[in-house]
Formats: C-alpha cells, sequence, structure tokens
C-alpha cells in the first residue's frame, strides 16, 4: 500500500540528513582505528628494535643505529607505514650520559642502555569533511647486553 | 496493512536517533577499552624490558637486580620519575601512592634465579565517567630466568701439566679425597669451584713462559695473580673437590636446549652436533693446517697429533662458521707449568694439596667426550683437542674466542697464533 502524496519521500530526505552524520562517523571509526594500528605498530617496532639493539655487541655509533632501524622498518613496512617518513632516535647511551639525539634523556640505570624513539610526525587522520593531524611516537629503552 | 497515518512522518529520524544513541555508547566503550588495551601493550613492554634488564643482576645481588628493574621501568614510563623504591628482603615496590606501582620480585617462585617485574597502572577513561567507571586498572606482567652461559669462552678451572696430558687427568672418579687439579682463579671456596665448573670461569686469562720475575718472552706480558684481571697465575684449591667437581658437572649438563638430550636435560651433544660438521682429525688427507704457535714442549709433535696416535684425546681441526659457542661440552683448561719453582709440590706430574701457586702456560679448548650420559658424571672425563683455525666463527655469527674476551696478548689454542 502506498504512501499518501505528502509523506512520499520523506524517508529519503531523513535519510539524506542522517547519512553525512553516519558517514563521519563510520570513517571516523576507520581512520581512528587505522591511526590506532599504525600507533601500536611503530610501537612494537620500537621494542623490537630495543630488543635487537642490545644484543649488538660492540656498539658501532655509525652502523649498529642503522641496522636496528632496519628491525623497525621491517616491522612497519609489514603494516603498509611508509618508513620514510618515519623519523627515529636510536642510539647507545652510557651509563650517566644525556642522549644526543633526545636531549631531554639521561640514563641513570648504572648499565650502558640502547634508546630507540621513532615517531611518526603529522600523520593525518581523514574525516570525510575534513582532516586533523597528530604526531605518533613508540619509545623503548633496552638494557645493552655487552659481552662479559 | 494498517495504512501509515499522517503522523508517522520522521519515523526513520527517530530510529536512526537511537541507533545513533548506541554507535555512539559503542565508540565511547570501544575509546575507553582500546585506551586500557594501547596500555596495557606498553606496560607489557616496560614489563618485559626492565625484567631482562634486571635479571642479569640476580642471583649474586638482588637489591641491584631490583634497582635495575626499576630504573628500566621507569625511563619506560616516563610519568613515574621521581619516586623511592621499599625493598622488603628480596622484593622492591616502587609506586607513586594513587595506585600506579612497579613491583619487583627478584626471587620469583622461592627461585632466585628468576624474577618477577609488575607494572600496575591506572588508566583514567573519557567516557566511563558518565556510567561510574572514572579510571580502568591495568596489570601486566613479565617474569624472566637468569641462566648462565656456559660456554667454550670460559675457563674450565681444572689444571693440565704440560707434557702429561691424556685428555682425563682431571678425572676426580679414581679419588675418595684431593683436588683433582681444582684451581681457584676467580676466589676460593667448593661452592665457588662448584659452580665455576658448571658455568666456566669468564675473564682475561693470559699465558706466560720463563721466569716469573720477567716478563713473558713471546708477549711481554708480566706474571699477575688471578685474584686480578687479567692474569696467568692461579692458586689451586686446598680442600676435596670431589664432590663439588661433580656437582658442578651435574649442572654444566643440565642443559636442556641441546640437540642430544637424555631425560630432557642431560646434554649429550656428540662433536658433530658441537661442531655443526663431521669432526676433521688433525693431519687427515687433504687437510693441511698451519701449525704456527705449536709447541713440541706442550702437546708433543705436531706429527704424532697429526697421525692421531694420542691415546685418549684425538686432535681435530676446526675452521669453519658453525660451531655451538655455547655447547657446555666445550671448554678451555689451562694448562700449567710444572717447574719446581712454580711450588708444585715435590712430585712431577702431580697438582698439590693445599694451596699454591701454579701459572698458565697455554691453553686446550676441548671436546668434553665422556660423560655422554647422566650415569657416567662420577666416572672419568675424558675429551678430545680442538684447534681453530682464524676463520672459525659461532653459529650465530659472534667471532669465536677460545679464552677469556679482549685484551693485548693473544691466548688461547688458536693454532695461527703469535
Amino acid at each position: 500500500m502506498g504512501l499518501s502524496t505528502k509523506e512520499r519521500g520523506s524517508a529519503l530526505v531523513e535519510a539524506a540528513l542522517i547519512l553525512p552524520f553516519l558517514l563521519l562517523l563510520t570513517f571516523g571509526i576507520w581512520t581512528t582505528a587505522r591511526a590506532w594500528n599504525v600507533n601500536n605498530t611503530i610501537a612494537h617496532a620500537a621494542r623490537e628494535t630495543a630488543r635487537h639493539g642490545a644484543t649488538i655487541d660492540p656498539w658501532d655509533a655509525a652502523a649498529s643505529p642503522e641496522a636496528a632501524r632496519a628491525v623497525a622498518d621491517a616491522d612497519m613496512a609489514s603494516a603498509s607505514i611508509d618508513t620514510r617518513v618515519i623519523t627515529d632516535c636510536i642510539e647507545l647511551v652510557a651509563n650517566g650520559a644525556t642522549s644526543t639525539c633526545d636531549p631531554g634523556h639521561t640514563n641513570t640505570t648504572g648499565t650502558d642502555q640502547v634508546l630507540v624513539r621513532l615517531r611518526y610526525p603529522g600523520y593525518r587522520l581523514e574525516f570525510l569533511f575534513f582532516s586533523s593531524t597528530i604526531d605518533l611516537e613508540g619509545t623503548a629503552i633496552s638494557r645493552h647486553e655487552a659481552a662479559p | 496493512m494498517r495504512r501509515i497515518a499522517t503522523g508517522d512522518g520522521g519515523y526513520s529520524a527517530l530510529w536512526v536517533a537511537i541507533v545513533a544513541l548506541f554507535l555512539v555508547a559503542s565508540a565511547a566503550l570501544a575509546v575507553d577499552t582500546s585506551g586500557a588495551f594501547g596500555t596495557a601493550q606498553t606496560d607489557q613492554t616496560t614489563a618485559d624490558l626492565s625484567c631482562l634488564a634486571g635479571v642479569h643482576e640476580i642471583p649474586d645481588d638482588p637489591s641491584a637486580g631490583i634497582e635495575v628493574a626499576v630504573a628500566y621501568a621507569v625511563d619506560n614510563w616516563a610519568s613515574m620519575s621521581g619516586h623511592t623504591t621499599v625493598h622488603s628482603g628480596t622484593t622492591g615496590t616502587y609506586g607513586d601512592g594513587a595506585g600506579n606501582e612497579i613491583f619487583v620480585d627478584a626471587a620469583f617462585s622461592g627461585d632466585p634465579s628468576k624474577m618477577r617485574v609488575r607494572i600496575v597502572e591506572i588508566e583514567g577513561t573519557y567516557f566511563g565517567k558518565a556510567i561510574g567507571h572514572d579510571s580502568i586498572t591495568v596489570v601486566q606482567e613479565a617474569v624472566c630466568y637468569h641462566q648462565e652461559v656456559k660456554n667454550g669462552a670460559g675457563l674450565l678451572p681444572i689444571g693440565a701439566l704440560a707434557g702429561s696430558w691424556n685428555g682425563d687427568l682431571f678425572d676426580c672418579a679414581a679419588k675418595i679425597t684431593g683436588n683433582c687439579g681444582a684451581l681457584s682463579p676467580d676466589s676460593p671456596g667448593a661452592n665457588v669451584y662448584r659452580d665455576a665448573v658448571a658455568n666456566g670461569i669468564d675473564g682475561e686469562f693470559l699465558k706466560h713462559h720463563g721466569n716469573r720475575n720477567v716478563a713473558d718472552p713471546d708477549t711481554g706480558y708480566p706474571a699477575v695473580d688471578c685474584f686480578a684481571n687479567p692474569c696467568n697465575v692461579s692458586e689451586t684449591e686446598p680442600g676435596n673437590m670431589v664432590g663439588p667437581w661433580h656437582q658442578g658437572l651435574t649442572l654444566r649438563f643440565d642443559d636442556p636446549t641441546a640437540q642430544c638430550l637424555e631425560a630432557s636435560w642431560f646434554n649429550c651433544d656428540s662433536l658433530a652436533q658441537v661442531l655443526g660438521a663431521a669432526p676433521i682429525p688433525l693431519g687427515s688427507s687433504g687437510v693441511t693446517p698451519p701449525q704456527l704457535g705449536w709447541h713440541d714442549s706442550l702437546y708433543g709433535t705436531f706429527a704424532a697429533a697429526s697421525s692421531a696416535t694420542h691415546p685418549n684425546a684425538q686432535h681435530y681441526y676446526f675452521n669453519g662458521d658453525t660451531l655451538n659457542c655455547d655447547s657446555p661440552r666445550l671448554a678451555t683448561v689451562p694448562i700449567i707449568a710444572q717447574n719446581l719453582d712454580w711450588d708444585l709440590g715435590s712430585v712431577p706430574g702431580t697438582l698439590p694439596n693445599g694451596r699454591k701457586d701454579v701459572k698458565f702456560i697455554e691453553f686446550y679448548t676441548i671436546y668434553i667426550r665422556e660423560p655422554s650420559t647422566i650415569a657416567g658424571i662420577g666416572g672419568p672425563i675424558a675429551s678430545d683437542v680442538i684447534w681453530f683455525g682464524p676463520d672459525t666463527e659461532c653459529s650465530d655469527g659472534r667471532p669465536f674466542v677460545a679464552v677469556g674476551s679482549t685484551g693485548p696478548v693473544d691466548r688461547g689454542v688458536w693454532l695461527v697464533d703469535s
């Protein structure tokens, strides 16, 4: 049985009014979940890199950060993250020393340590009608396990 | 079917509003729970890294282990800085008084080799407050285990007298009492000796030839007592070391990661399994290893070794890159001087009971062939000598160092040597 003449199309109009909000919500969930996944991946990559760096002995300030970064890149590439945009601070920080690439960190643990900080500056959140950016970061600090 | 009344307009909007309410509520729940999951992931990393950092200090110094673990937990959890660790026995607690806490047990389950780190973090909610849940308590734990590395880089504290080596000289099986060639280059004591047999002694051990008051003619290194490091002079153990020797061997071969196992714990790896390849007898056809560093006075003639005429200790050459350097069946044994001016006692070829000084004049790296079964631990010890070429590497890529770690003086049993 059909609707009356004046009701015809009302559902369409209502749907048209609601649809933008639904799309906004859907895209918001999608983009936030994606950002969350990227953030988790970076955190995981930082942890894996710190553990790998802990076993590099002797540490070569020129080559070892690059070798450790390769571990992070492999992790992030597997999650389809463009590793070229990821900045890093990977360094062996001696006991009592201050990190050169992260001057806010001083090692007071009584042991040498490997500092890994990975950053994704300006990660773009797409909300369909507008966008926003946030900085994602993963940090891990592990004890450097030098041979006895 | 009833005709839709004129006033039915707006139903879609109403339904969408109701559904949207559930969607927003679900999204709010997702935000809070995923926040807690994210915190849990970070806290797990914190627990793992701090446990792995602190476990190095136990079982010798549980208090230091707690401090190091807490230091790494704080480094990975920056907002927790500025508080003090409260020690209680082998545990330590570091908290901010608001429920956030780092708890370290340096003897987890009563085992002084196990450490547990527990992270408790109070995670504030964004939307949970609306239903009375201001926070979520996240608890993550890590348990780690300290295992001494048993490998050929550590010195086995048994003396082999030069010129009389037959592969089983340090055999305690035939003795009821005596020191069985026991050395104490680190520190004296039966338990120390037992642990040294189990794990080897890490350190820098050098060789010395000639008069003790004169520097070694090859290396220029003076005679130094082993309570310092590096060193080349060790004291002997004065007591009965038969028991500690057997206990140490039992601990040494307690290796559930071996390729060959007996009773799920006893390492019965063959020489081929340790080397990762079939052993090559020294002097085999087509094998001509360099002879630099060979001393007839220490090892017998090279020709004799090459033809494998040694009755007990066979000689093998290895120059590959698959050596299982962590095998407890690999050990480095010091060859000690038996000159009387080194106070070795009056009977050449025997080790003294009572504390005496002996000096290292060379080192053998050996494969411990017997005991090959659990039942054999109390029986004779037999070994073969491995001569390593310059290209030897551990299976994990590490360079192989026969004894000690680093230092200015060549040492060990490298065939290509100074």
